[in-house]
């Protein structure tokens, strides 16, 4: 990694390969990120319902679903 | 009234633990694109601990010991990981428009979080003690000089970028973050766009926290506070969560990805230049910018402040030079701290050296400049080996005498320590060295590496590492028109950036502007899911939208 540098020129664009590999990386991890979902099945296992509170008045309850 | 009770009341209304420390989230945070933050935060942990191990055994210890160059290959590897997931953290949170709902502060201390790691993150390269921290005090005190920062932010001074980067600037980004973070778990991760703009509008009417228009949008209940998590996640899916745990594989996953690119890559380290080798590799070089010093027409010798009262560097902002403001706070008499000071040290016990110097201090300043002229003039000539300079015969007086000499000195290395001497024992600022290396030394090795301005040097690395790609726009404006061209380039590229730095800080602000997430509409895919189940639920209930999901 010490030695000579590998360096690209695309008209008055200078770039190391490094930072090249970077920025394609941060592109790439991105679009992935955006993607990508976890597995379905884990999701839907461990989603539940929360009453919406404005099927009740009571906060404390509707505060006590969330919590618990 | 009991003040410690009323504080603790206040507080634990604020911030209650179990948003603190929540064991359930909204389900609309299952993907992927909320793992940088954590990443983020992780990765700084790491940084701060090698940091503290680099920091306990002193700025030297890594060059010359083999457990010390890996601590610093973990630490250098940490900084990327981390420039690289906040970057993306950032990205993801713009698309988000994680702004909303009363989370502008959450937004700006972020940004703030951000500007502070690139400022550590610069001062921890110029704490290298090696060539790229030499190079990059060199190239970029010009910068900082040009809108009068430098007269107070010495960047060629090791001690106190040394100070800055171990103590002042983690303490600023730790606390920066430590209010980001909290931020985020007191007011909760920002829910989706609403499907219409419509019910996104009434939404942050009810949460965003500015001035309400109360023909429109007055929602008929009194708005709830900006804390309150269970009301603003009302009517969504709520899953199982584990702070703590997500927290530690994160950690874990970072740890192990360092470990191994330190193992592997190991990080980069190109030994500083001395004035001993260039003396010794290219004396006539040497010779050339010690006369150019001694005749005052060096770049420092005319530079202007916070150096000296010359205008060669001068930059202004309009009919502003900030620069000028700041004042000469770097005192340099070039002549005297490059050529003359030293000699008199060394004719202290060289009767030659002596009789050289004495008879150029005695002579006038005309027969001095016409020396120096004819002297100059035959160095276009001039061969040189180790410790001597050839040049054609001229009327040159002593310089050549009095030039051999220096370069005797610069040789030997004793121009080295000479040019430190500050009139006291410990010796921690390299201002007068640099400023001599930066003359012709640093610029031709400098762009061996491609770490020119005019080569994109800001982002580049030596070796085959990767820089600071994150600072690609700031060197983007070298590159081009009017900056490439005006003698003002540096103070441009600075206000440029800061205009532009400030408007992302305050872009919550901005209005109209701050709407542009949602017509980029890149959240449809981040949370396709949520606007999945949205249309069913609507679907089911019938054409009419309903209140907003």
């Amino acid at each position: 990694m010490n030695g000579p540098a590998q360096y690209l020129h695309f008209g008055f664009i200078l770039i190391s390969l490094a930072n090249l590999i970077v920025i394609a990386l941060l592109i790439v991890v991105f679009v992935l990120a955006v993607a990508l979902r976890l597995p379905e099945k884990q999701r839907l296992s461990t989603i539940e319902a929360v009453p919406n509170l404005e099927d009740t008045d009571d906060e404390e309850m509707a505060e006590e679903a969330v919590r618990s | 009234m009991n003040i410690t009770i009323g504080i603790r009341e206040r507080v634990r209304r604020w911030m209650p633990l179990e948003d603190l420390l929540p064991d359930k989230l909204p389900a609309f945070v299952r993907s992927p694109a909320y793992f940088f933050g954590v990443i983020s935060l992780s990765s700084l942990v790491l940084l701060i601990l090698t940091g503290m191990l680099l920091a306990a055994f002193g700025p030297q210890w890594w060059h010359d010991n083999a457990a010390g160059h890996f601590v610093n290959s973990l630490h250098f590897w940490c900084a990327e990981l981390f420039f690289f997931s906040m970057t993306l953290h950032l990205w993801v949170s713009f698309f988000k428009g994680a702004w909303r709902h009363g989370r502008r502060l959450t937004w700006v201390s972020g940004m703030l979080a951000f500007l502070a790691a690139i400022s550590t993150a610069f001062t921890g390269y110029l704490s290298m003690t090696n060539f790229s921290a030499q190079w990059i005090a060199a190239q970029g005190k010009d910068a900082l000089n040009s809108v009068g920062i430098g007269a107070f932010f010495n960047l060629l001074n090791l001690g106190q970028m040394y100070g800055f980067h171990i103590v002042l600037l983690p303490l600023l980004l730790i606390l920066l973050v430590g209010i980001h973070v909290l931020q985020v778990r007191i007011r909760g991760i920002v829910r989706p766009y609403a499907p219409t703009v419509e019910e996104e509008r009434a939404r942050e009417a009810l949460w965003g926290g500015g001035r309400r228009n109360k023909q429109e949008t007055a929602p008929p209940t009194p708005r709830p506070r900006a804390s309150d998590q269970v009301s603003y996640y009302r009517g969504l899916r709520i899953m199982p969560y584990d702070l703590i745990r997500e927290g530690l594989i994160a950690l874990v996953a970072v740890f192990v990805l360092v470990v191994v690119f330190a193992g592997f890559l190991s990080s980069p380290d190109e030994p500083p230049l001395t004035l001993q080798q260039y003396a010794q590799q290219n004396p006539v070089g040497f010779v050339t910018t010690a006369m150019k010093e001694l005749s005052g027409t060096s770049v420092i010798a005319q530079y202007g402040p916070p150096y000296n009262q010359g205008t060669g560097s001068v930059q202004t902002i309009g009919p502003i030079s900030l620069q000028q403001v700041a004042g000469v706070t770097i005192p340099i008499d070039a002549a005297h701290v490059y050529v003359l000071d030293p000699l008199t040290i060394a004719a202290q016990t060289d009767p030659q050296v002596a009789a050289a110097l004495k008879t150029f201090t005695q002579a006038g300043a005309k027969q001095q400049s016409s020396w120096e002229d004819a002297y100059t003039q035959a160095l276009g000539k001039a061969t040189g080996s180790n410790d001597h300079v050839v040049v054609p015969q001229g009327d040159d007086g002593p310089l050549p005498a009095m030039m051999d000499h220096l370069l005797a000195l610069g040789s030997s290395g004793a121009l080295d320590g000479l040019l430190l001497r500050s009139g006291g024992f410990y010796q921690n600022d390299f201002t007068k060295p640099l400023l001599f290396l930066a003359e012709d030394a640093l610029p031709a090795k400098a762009a061996q590496f491609n770490l020119l301005g005019s080569q994109w040097g800001v982002m580049n690395e030596t070796g085959n590492y990767p820089g600071q790609a994150w600072l690609w726009l700031y060197t983007f404006w070298y590159q081009v028109p009017p900056y490439n061209t005006s003698t003002n380039a540096d103070a441009l590229v600075l206000v440029t950036m800061g205009i532009l730095t400030t408007l992302l800080v305050l872009f919550p602000f901005l209005p109209y502007l701050k709407r542009l997430p949602y017509y980029l509409g890149v959240h449809r895919l981040i949370w396709r899911e949520y606007y999945r189940d949205v249309r069913a639920e609507r679907k089911v209930e019938g054409a009419s939208p309903g209140p907003a999901t």
